[in-house]
């Protein structure tokens, strides 16, 4: 299979190839792993130098379980909650400390938020990038996970559902909820500071 | 190809790995499938033998629905079928949470379908008489069955061979007291002669056994009163 020939194919398509012939799946983990590779990073936060075993391992696990994917559905959600699966498993054997959050990631989550039709938008574009951070640090990983991929990886509600195999009105509420405890710290430090700014003036 | 694709083909060479074949996956998700259906079917039986119990409790005093006390019924159901139901329906919930997109129904929408889909297939058993034969069937064979669910109305609705049962009412006169059998008839009882084993005062018993004479359409002479159990 030629490389052109291979990009024209749909996700189903490459999928029913790499089953007859293995060289095909190559043409899969070209169309996904800068996706993964970033999404993984997120996950692993302070393990990031394992990104590239993990990765090795998801597109294993998924070509391994290729017969497991429903062809009716997209291809993307289903090699992301392997992705998701395979990214917190390690971070259980290693016993890591919840993922950081990297501060372009932050100010990602920030300007999407913002670009949202949310009243509380232009507040939020308010903060710095550092608070919204430690904000973002400070949440439970159910929130976490949902807002990372809807205001990081651009993912709809309904994929989310199906890479945290969640129903899709959970995935609304957590997002809705987390929002508002992401708020929840940021509103503190704002108040503060602008009681502080009332106190100082002479 | 770059270095990742080449790393990944190269480790599914090394490893000789293979696709799982569809089978392997159309297999797991069949078992859980499985899994909710027999808790629903399983639920069904349940439902059906409750219904079963429930006519027999109007058969045996209540004429309609609604005068069948909410408490008899629930003190009729064996705390058996009560863990039961819960465990059915937690099993059918995590079935169907385990096909492929049963994730995406909420746990209460999944108890509520299931409970549901019993209720139905219960209504659909007993009206086809199934519950009724399964009853008879754990009761013949089931010790344990017959003993948590017997309740012997039927042997003490027997007023011509000497077994008479039903609700001490209230006593007339010292030797006479007024019982509610099991089919709402009002007895005149002759309990002058009476040997009575009971634990409380006969009006305070509520349901009572007697065996004695008939001796009339409405009046029956006891020899023994106990209580009923």
């Amino acid at each position: 299979m030629n490389d052109a020939h291979a990009k024209a194919l749909s996700d189903r398509q490459l999928v029913e190839a790499s089953l007859r012939d293995r060289t095909a799946y190559a043409m899969i983990v070209v169309r996904y792993k800068h996706d993964l590779a970033r999404y993984v990073r997120r996950l692993l936060g302070r393990q990031i130098q394992a990104t590239e075993d993990v990765l090795q391992d998801i597109f294993i696990k998924a070509y391994v379980n290729l017969n497991d994917y429903d062809t009716s559905r997209p291809f993307s959600p289903w090699i992301y909650r392997i992705a998701h699966n395979e990214a917190i498993s390690h971070l259980r054997k290693s016993n890591a400390q919840p993922p950081t959050v990297a501060g372009d990631d932050a100010q990602l989550i920030l300007d999407r938020i913002a670009g949202n039709d949310d009243p509380s938008a232009s507040w939020m574009q308010r903060q710095t990038t550092g608070e919204i951070q430690r904000a973002l640090q400070a949440l439970d990983a159910r929130y976490r996970d949902v807002l990372v991929l809807r205001f990081l990886e651009d993912k709809s509600y309904d994929d989310i559902a199906d890479i945290l195999q969640l129903p899709s009105g959970t995935v609304a509420t957590l997002i809705n909820r987390g929002l508002k405890l992401l708020k929840l710290p940021l509103q503190d430090t704002w108040e503060s500071l602008r009681t502080g700014a009332i106190n100082d003036r002479p | 190809m770059t270095d990742l694709e080449h790393k990944i083909l190269a480790s599914i060479e090394r490893q000789k790995l293979q696709p799982k074949p569809a089978y392997v996956f159309f297999a797991k998700r069949s078992v859980f499938w499985l899994l909710a259906l027999l808790s629903i079917i399983l639920g069904g039986i349940s439902v059906a033998i409750f219904f079963f119990w429930l006519g027999e409790l109007m058969q045996t005093g209540w004429k309609t629905f609604d005068e069948v006390p909410l408490e008899e019924v629930l003190l009729s159901i064996p705390v058996a079928w009560l863990v039961t139901m819960p465990l059915l329906m937690a099993s059918a919930t995590f079935g169907f949470r385990h096909t492929r997109r049963g994730y995406r129904l909420k746990p209460a929408t999944t108890i509520a379908l299931s409970l549901a889909a019993s209720l139905v297939l219960g209504g659909v058993l007993q009206g086809l008489g199934i519950g009724t034969q399964i009853h008879e069937l754990l009761e013949q064979h089931v010790p344990y069955y017959e003993r948590l669910t017997h309740i012997p109305y039927a042997e003490w609705s027997r007023p011509d061979e000497g077994f008479l049962g039903g609700h001490a009412d209230k006593l007339q006169d010292v030797n006479t007291l007024l019982l509610t059998d099991f089919q709402q008839k009002i007895w005149s009882i002759d309990i002058s002669d009476a040997s009575v084993s009971l634990d409380n005062a006969i009006v305070d018993e509520g349901d009572i056994t007697i065996t004695g004479v008939r001796t009339g359409p409405a009046t029956f002479k006891a020899k023994t009163i106990a209580e009923f159990d």
